[in-house]
């Protein structure tokens, strides 16, 4: 379980390290095995019982710097063997702007005869194994250590799902609706939770056999039937009244039309909707408030309505096939203005709710 | 001199597991861009190019999808109409390829063209950069033999990266989706013979 926090530093798993009965072990148990393959360096300082077993070679704990490397001297070679590359000579190394001097050339012939010191490794070998260009500066390092931290997390993270939901397991698209959570929040298995939530009803936009995703393409085409018969006909005319056109849009719910910070106002203001309806927290409490509108679960899907309604007079005068409608709706992408959309989307779940 | 005042669109579909680089090698033909990071396609797109064929401008318009089974059924709607299929895969990854029977057989499947035996596809052996080769599965000889059986299917190897072969690809795309045309051209035109003005009436028979 330590193992799928946030950090996998000693410095923040000792620091909240308050153990958390599990209330669903078996995806915990698979998780575990997973990680025991994914990822054993961390592991190994969790002090986990079975992780310990796992990789009891490279412990730390056990592992004496000086006791295996043998003298200098190799007994196949006559030449002396050089002295491991040591801390002091590693940060003499680099430039001032944290650049690699003469491109890695004296680095790698020092690591190619010696080695490198114990205490050094974690600097190094990302040097050696690519995860570092050799001619990276340290503020490009920075970059990649950043960006390469959040996919892993998203792989994580997705991979958990993946175990936790073995159904629907892992699709595209999911990483569009995880990046949001994991930005805003800090502890993994917070995140993870949240996205379990999240996809109690996303999942079914994954599903195999896409009737989740064709339910909701009905609905929008219902809405905008009921809301516009105007535009609805130009649609039937062009065969474009299934509105395949928003299927992006149902997919990974709006988040690649909206920016970061608007998606973020609307899927809030959608589960809002949600849990008033879990909650129970009916129609009539809403009915005496300004907004009116009863919380519906299908809040998104009116949202998408209202996209395609706010552009009806576009659509109707100047596109003539169903290939420039969904050209308008996948270049949205910074044309709209989320509380416009929630307050159209408003006024039809007041005008329709009852009829869809 | 263009023999034809009308404007040609060309319709092509790209196909391919996810992954293979579909939406690469159309930024790099149409954008001269190459992204290292990596963004699935949900659902399908497509980008426009105009390109000059033979004295004749045509556009080509060109759909990218999901490399994910898991967002096929839909597609149908947008292979309707297709001029040309253009197959893709990772010349580093085995399954890429043994995926391109099931392309193949589902695009001929989904969007029954009227041709079906003569239909033009094209292979694409995407990602030759990769490792400066070495890490490659897939040999040339193993591709050819495939587009062979399937009735010499035109192929390609081509790294979006690099932007290796991806023009010459994409007009032989070019080509092959314009002869198409105009076989159906001709095969439309004994049944309905309207010489449609507009320029996007074209596409108005969507059989």
């Amino acid at each position: 379980m330590k193992a799928l926090r946030r950090s996998s530093t000693s410095s923040s798993s000792s620091a909240s390290s308050s153990p958390r009965a599990p209330s669903s072990p078996p995806p915990w148990v698979h998780l575990r095995s997973l990680l025991v393959a994914s990822s054993s360096s961390s592991l190994a300082t969790s002090g986990n019982s079975a992780a310990v077993a796992a990789s009891a070679s490279f412990s730390p704990a056990s592992y004496s710097p000086h006791s295996d490397r043998g003298g200098t001297k190799s007994p196949w070679s006559r030449r002396k063997r050089k002295r491991p590359l040591s801390c002091r000579h590693w940060n003499h190394l680099f430039s001032a702007n944290g650049k690699l001097r003469d491109g890695g050339r004296k680095f790698l012939k020092k690591v190619r005869s010696g080695g490198v010191e114990p205490d050094i490794r974690a600097k190094v070998w990302p040097f050696l194994l690519g995860v570092y260009d050799l001619n990276s500066s340290e503020a490009e390092r920075n970059v990649i250590k950043t960006n390469k931290r959040n996919d892993y997390e998203k792989l994580r993270l997705l991979e958990a799902y993946a175990l936790y939901d073995p159904e629907i397991g892992y699709c595209q698209g999911m990483s569009d609706l995880l990046s949001p959570i994991i930005v805003v929040m800090e502890e993994d298995h917070e995140a993870f939770w949240c996205f379990v939530g999240f996809m109690r009803k996303a999942r079914h936009n994954f599903r195999l056999d896409e009737v989740g995703i064709r339910r909701q393409l009905k609905i929008v085409s219902q809405i905008i039937k009921r809301k516009d018969s105007h535009l609805y006909r130009h649609l039937q005319k062009l065969q474009a009244e299934d509105c395949f056109f928003v299927y992006r849009m149902v997919v990974v719910l709006f988040r690649r039309e909206l920016t970061f910070e608007q998606t973020l106002c609307l899927w809030e203001v959608m589960w809002a909707d949600q849990a008033a309806i879990r909650a129970g927290i009916g129609r009539s409490t809403w009915a005496k408030i300004r907004l009116h509108a009863p919380p519906t679960d299908d809040l998104l899907l009116y949202a998408i309505a209202a996209s395609v309604l706010q552009r009806r007079k576009l659509i109707i005068e100047r596109y003539s096939s169903m290939d420039e409608i969904l050209r308008e709706c996948n270049s949205m992408a910074g044309q709209l203005d989320v509380w416009k959309l929630l307050d159209d989307a408003h006024d039809l779940v007041v005008n329709l709710h009852d009829k869809i | 001199m263009s023999t034809s005042r009308r404007r040609t669109l060309l319709k092509v579909i790209v196909l391919g597991d996810s992954g293979v680089g579909k939406t690469s090698l159309m930024n790099q033909y149409v954008h001269k861009k190459f992204s290292q990071q990596y963004k699935a396609t949900i659902g399908a797109d497509f980008v426009t190019k105009e390109v000059l064929i033979e004295d004749r401008l045509v556009t080509l318009q060109i759909w990218d999808t999901a490399g994910q089974e898991r967002f096929q059924s839909l597609g149908v709607a947008f292979y309707r109409g297709a001029d040309c299929c253009v197959l893709v895969y990772d010349v580093n990854v085995n399954r890429s390829f043994d995926t391109l029977n099931t392309w193949h057989d589902e695009f001929l499947n989904q969007a029954s063209p009227s041709d079906p035996k003569t239909f033009p596809f094209i292979l694409l052996g995407n990602k030759i950069d990769v490792d400066g080769g070495k890490s490659r599965v897939v040999s040339e000889k193993k591709a050819m033999e495939w587009c062979a059986s399937k009735g010499n299917i035109p192929y390609f190897e081509t790294s979006a990266k690099e932007d290796r072969n991806v023009d010459s690809a994409f007009l032989s795309v070019a080509k092959l989706a314009l002869e198409h045309e105009r076989d159906q051209d001709i095969y439309f035109q004994t049944v309905v013979a309207d010489p449609v003005p507009e320029v996007e009436q074209r596409s108005g028979c969507a059989c």
